[in-house]
This record gives structure tokens, C-alpha cells and sequence, in this order.
């Protein structure tokens, strides 16, 4: 199991601690006590650094509650000698957990504000007891109530279960109010209690998990050519598809002799490649020239597209990094106009892999889009190495002018 | 592990190294000179930067909002609100990364437009930088023609800048066009008056209001 054992005697001993901590009122001096025991504590597993590394009990909680599971697999991390990274997985039952919630009405403390005060009330009854039936308890002794709450919230809900924490969203005793709950006495007066901050709330935090992120897909067609401003790069390619007879080993033969490539190789690399697929002299501007900041560009006399490279030195995977930069390589060409071109034609990032589907990249390329308007494309190093093969063995080229309006993964036809 | 007393409780008010800096008696021109060589203080201070920021804005009648650690949908370095405005800020102490601030910056502002339902449209994209770029670096052409192409004027502030306002009480207008610093203009102006009223210049403190070459 995780890290943290929920040992019962423990938790009921630092519960009843923190209990009396805020009847007593002299927080700090009993959080540093607190602290003390609580790192001399060995027996009970707690060590310095879950204190200050709180990421890590929410990692521990993901394990413990059965939502993600931890997995080591050769094919998302290499083997680092005998050892392979482990990184967690969804679960089944998490994945199902994910799907519920997202499907949920996912209630907001800007849109809770806008309900009228018997709404709210209900508002809270469901969210508290939504949640107790979630986790198993029986809440058949206030069905009655529950269905009338849900009637009164009809319109807000349409159907949805309501996923909202009052006691985490509200102060306590608003929600007391509205559940029934009358305070003891004795308990908690205000004077003890440490006086409640009020969260930065200006940003939401995002929780719309998207696992399998929309991946926007530019298509290419090839054009027939029988003329080749490349025809050295073409006969390097033809030779090493006759070498390797099979155009699979020939693409995992030049992806191994691309591996260990610094930028000062690959660019020109990258260049020559795409130059001959778009069938013109696509070159990489010297290091140091302040006004050509792109790695590579592909001239044309009307839609130019600046490249932003990565070598396989410099990172593995394509960046939020390298999408950045695409984005400023198109507004500088736009500006400083060395080179002609338009507005929604792509700016290119090229990495030698494709990022995870999880990563970040999908998600900015679209929201770049959505922005300002401007569209990133993205090309793997497997994916141009075939479309050269295939220009090279079926003698046609690719068009610059079709990268009008395309974003997202590169795919050429008839790969 | 060390757990922070707070000053409510009572106990120990020592300043801390930051405090020290922007609290303390000396004459406005000593105050800034003790600042300007200060970059190692800020630097060895755990959260240095943040809590120097934090202080200055906060002084201003703004206040400052920096990102959890690990949430990939606040990427910007800071969150500074006013009354009558709002900034997404890159904090560049030192500068020498500088020239990754503006596209940086592209992508916070186009994530909390996309992702956290904010109208972006009044939002000021802002460098907070400890010096400023020489006038021939490629920065100001990159802050010139992202106005040019995308219309979005992303300001430049110096902490020395932020520290004047912040000592003599004026305003700082992040509205107007007093820190959209370019490849035409790469001077403050206003802060050139300002050091003038107190009997000094922006010579006395070449690369913070004005670039050093």
C-alpha cells in the first residue's frame, strides 16, 4: 500500500490533540509541538517530509483511495540500466470515478452566490448528502427531505448529481443552518479559532480533465513532380531505402542515427528533409542572427513557415517550450517580413517525438488558436523520415500553400 | 523542517532580509542605492523574489498572487491586482533570461484566457524584471512587433522602478503607456520626472529606468 498507515489510534490521538489545540487557542506554539512529535514520531511512519512535501500525501491518497495505481513500462520511460521509472495510472475504477464526476453539475461558489436562499439551503442539503451516499452511507432517513430539495433545484440541477462540498465552500455555520445541525455551546468560540482566510479565488482551478486530449490533425496531399531541387538528399534516401529493402527498417535505421544528434547536426538535417519534401532550399539561419530566431525556414514566395526545432539532445518530446517559441518565430516573421507569408499559415514546431496525449502541448497549440489566432503544427521526426521515403520512392512533393489554417499533428497522405 | 512563527502570535518580529530592504531609515537615494546592490539578497532569500514583489505592490494598494506549485493552468509568475486593474507578470530576477518573458508571457495569457474563464481583454501583460535589456537586444524588438502582429502592448517594470513609486507614494500607472517600453522608446519617462522632483536623475542609476547601452 502507500506510504501513510492509517493506523486508528494515532489518528484518534492527533485528532483529539488538534481538538484541544482549538478550544486552547495558542496555535502556533501547539503546531510546532505538533511538528515536533510528529517528526520524532518514527513508529508511526511519519517523517520529516511529508510535512513539507504535501504534494506527496495527495499522491499517497490517489493510491490509497484506489483511483491510480502505480505501473513501470519500457514503453513510456527507458530503462535507466536495470531500472524503470514507475509513473501512476488511472484505474478502472478511477477511470469510471472520473467519468461520474465529469458528469456531474459542478457547482461554483460565483454561481452558488446567484441562487436565491431557499435554493441555497437545498443546494447545500444535496451537495452534503450527495456526497455521504457517495462514500456508502445511509441516507434513507432523509430521502423525503432529499426529494424535496431536488425539486426546489430542479432547474439548477437538470438531472445532474450535485458535486459540492459546503463545508470546504461555506462557513460552518451557515451550513449548519441549513442542514439542522445547533451548535453545543460549548464548542469552538470564536475567539479560538484562528480567523478564517479567505481564498484567492480570482483564478478556478481547472477541472476539466481531459485524458484523452483533442488532438487537432492537419492532413497534407502529395503532388506529383519530376523535377527535384534536391537531388542529392534524394539519392541519400533512395540509397537507404535500398539498403534496408523495407521501408520500416529504413525509418527505425535513420531514427537510431538521428538519436544521439546535437543541434548543430540535426538543423541542417531537419532542413534538408523538409526543404525536399516541399521540393525547395529550406535552410537553417546561422546561430547569433537576432532576426532570424527560427531554426529552420521554408521559403516561399507568398506563405513561408518558420520551423522551430528541437534535436533529440535537447528534449525527446516536444515542449510547451518549443510551442512558445513557434508562436513567437510567427509573429516575428509576420512583423519583420524577411520572408513573405500570411497570417493562417502554420508556424511549425518539430521535435523528434510527438508529446504524451496527456501533455500540456494539445491543449496550448488550441488555446494559442482560440487567442490569437495563430496556428502551430507540430511534426515528429518518424513522420517526416516516411513522407521523405515516400516523396523520394513515388517522386512528388508537398505543397507549402496547404498549411492554410492547419493546427495540431502533421499527417501526410498516403502514409 | 521549519515551521514560521507569524507575527500575530507575539513572538520573535526580527525583519526578515526582504523587509530589511524596503523598511528601513535611510535617504530615498540610499534606500535605492542599497537596493540596486541587493540582487544576492534577493537571491539567497528563500521566496526572495516573491516576497520582494509582494511587499512593493502590496505598499501600492495592489497585491500580489503567485501560483501553486504544480498547477499547470497558472503558469505565469505572478498575479498582481489593483482597483482599477489587473497584470499577469513575469518575474525576470535577474534579467538574463529576459528574452523568454515575452512569449512566456503569450502563453500565461492565453491559458487564463482559455482555461480559467477570465476576460482577458483588460488583463496588462507585465515583465517585472530586475534591470532592463540593453537598447540593442532583440527584447524590445520582440515587444514591438508582438504589439504590431497581436495589439498587445506587454509593459516592462524594473523593481527599482516598482521601489520608487513604492517610497515616494506615487501612483503607478499600469494602464497608460508609461511602462510599454519599446524599440522607439526604451525610457521611463515618468520616472525620469519623478527621480528629478527628489534631486535625482536616471543617470544616477543607468539600466533600471533607462537601458545601461
Amino acid at each position: 500500500m502507500c506510504g501513510y498507515d492509517y493506523k486508528t489510534d494515532a489518528v484518534c490521538e492527533t485528532v483529539k490533540r488538534i481538538d484541544t489545540v482549538r478550544k486552547n487557542g495558542n496555535i502556533i506554539d501547539e503546531i510546532i509541538e505538533l511538528g515536533k512529535t510528529c517528526t520524532e514520531a518514527k513508529s508511526a511512519g511519519i517523517t520529516k517530509q511529508p510535512i513539507d512535501n504535501y504534494t506527496r500525501l495527495l499522491i499517497s491518497m490517489f493510491k490509497y483511495t484506489g483511483l491510480l495505481e502505480e505501473n513501470r513500462s519500457p514503453k513510456y520511460y527507458k530503462k535507466k540500466g536495470n531500472r524503470v521509472d514507475k509513473f501512476f495510472q488511472l484505474t478502472e475504477y478511477g477511470a469510471s470515478k472520473l467519468k461520474a464526476y465529469n458528469n456531474m453539475k459542478d457547482l461554483r461558489l460565483s454561481e452558488y452566490d446567484k441562487y436565491s436562499d431557499i435554493e441555497k439551503k437545498a443546494l447545500i442539503r444535496i451537495g452534503f448528502y450527495q456526497m455521504l451516499d457517495r462514500i456508502g452511507f445511509d441516507i434513507s432517513p432523509i430521502s423525503k427531505q432529499l426529494e424535496d430539495d431536488m425539486n426546489v433545484c430542479s432547474k439548477i440541477l437538470q438531472g445532474k448529481e450535485l458535486l459540492f462540498s459546503p463545508y470546504q465552500m461555506l462557513e460552518y455555520n451557515v451550513v449548519n443552518e441549513a442542514l439542522g445541525i445547533s451548535e453545543p455551546a460549548t464548542s469552538h468560540s470564536a475567539s479560538t479559532i484562528v480567523k478564517k482566510g479567505t481564498e484567492h479565488r480570482d483564478t478556478v482551478v481547472d477541472t476539466n480533465l481531459n485524458i484523452h486530449s483533442l488532438k487537432a490533425e492537419a492532413l497534407i496531399k502529395s503532388k506529383k513532380s519530376d523535377l527535384s531541387k534536391n537531388e542529392q538528399i534524394s539519392k541519400m534516401l533512395l540509397k537507404r531505402l535500398n539498403a534496408s529493402k523495407d521501408i520500416n527498417i529504413g525509418v527505425v535505421e535513420f531514427l537510431k542515427n538521428m538519436e544521439k544528434m546535437k543541434q548543430s547536426d540535426f538543423y541542417p538535417l531537419v532542413a534538408d528533409l523538409l526543404g525536399f519534401i516541399f521540393n525547395r532550399e529550406a535552410f537553417a539561419p546561422s546561430a547569433g542572427n537576432n532576426n532570424m530566431r527560427y531554426d529552420v525556414m521554408i521559403p516561399d514566395s507568398q506563405y513561408s513557415i518558420p520551423v522551430e526545432v528541437k534535436s533529440p539532445t535537447e528534449e525527446e518530446m516536444l515542449s510547451v517550450k518549443a510551442i512558445r517559441q513557434a508562436t513567437e518565430n510567427k509573429i516575428l516573421l509576420l512583423a519583420r517580413k524577411p520572408y513573405k507569408t500570411t497570417y493562417e499559415i502554420s508556424s511549425f514546431a518539430c521535435g523528434f517525438k510527438l508529446p504524451n496525449d496527456r501533455s500540456d502541448v494539445y491543449k496550448l497549440i488550441d488555446e494559442i488558436y482560440k487567442t490569437y489566432k495563430i496556428n502551430i503544427a507540430i511534426l515528429d521526426m518518424e513522420t517526416l523520415i516516411r513522407a521523405a521515403f515516400y516523396c523520394a520512392s513515388t517522386k512528388s512533393y508537398y505543397e507549402v500553400s496547404d498549411f492554410k489554417n492547419k493546427k495540431g499533428i502533421i499527417r501526410f497522405e498516403n502514409l | 523542517m521549519r515551521i514560521y512563527k507569524t507575527k500575530a502570535s507575539g513572538g520573535c518580529k526580527e525583519k526578515s532580509p526582504i523587509e530589511e530592504l524596503v523598511f528601513n531609515d535611510l535617504q530615498l537615494r540610499d534606500k535605492m542605492i542599497n537596493l540596486r546592490q541587493s540582487l544576492s539578497v534577493v537571491k539567497l532569500t528563500a521566496n526572495g523574489e516573491n516576497e520582494l514583489v509582494s511587499l512593493l505592490f502590496k505598499g501600492l494598494n495592489g497585491s500580489a498572487y503567485f501560483p501553486r506549485k504544480g498547477d499547470n493552468s497558472e503558469r505565469f509568475d505572478a498575479l498582481i491586482t489593483f482597483e482599477d486593474c489587473k497584470a499577469i507578470a513575469e518575474i525576470e530576477i535577474p534579467s538574463s533570461e529576459i528574452l523568454d518573458a515575452p512569449r512566456n508571457l503569450l502563453d500565461d495569457y492565453a491559458v487564463l484566457n482559455c482555461r480559467k474563464g477570465e476576460d482577458v481583454s483588460n488583463i496588462i501583460p507585465l515583465v517585472i524584471c530586475w534591470d532592463l535589456p540593453n537598447k540593442r537586444t532583440a527584447y524590445w524588438n520582440v515587444v514591438t512587433d508582438i504589439y504590431e502582429i497581436l495589439g498587445l502592448k506587454i509593459k516592462t517594470i524594473s523593481i527599482l522602478a516598482l521601489a520608487l513609486h513604492y517610497w515616494t507614494t506615487s501612483k503607478l500607472d499600469l494602464i497608460g503607456d508609461d511602462f510599454y517600453l519599446n524599440r522607439a522608446n526604451s525610457n521611463m519617462l515618468n520616472e525620469n520626472l519623478l527621480l528629478k522632483a527628489y534631486g535625482m536623475s536616471v543617470d544616477d542609476f543607468p539600466g533600471y529606468f533607462t537601458p545601461f547601452k
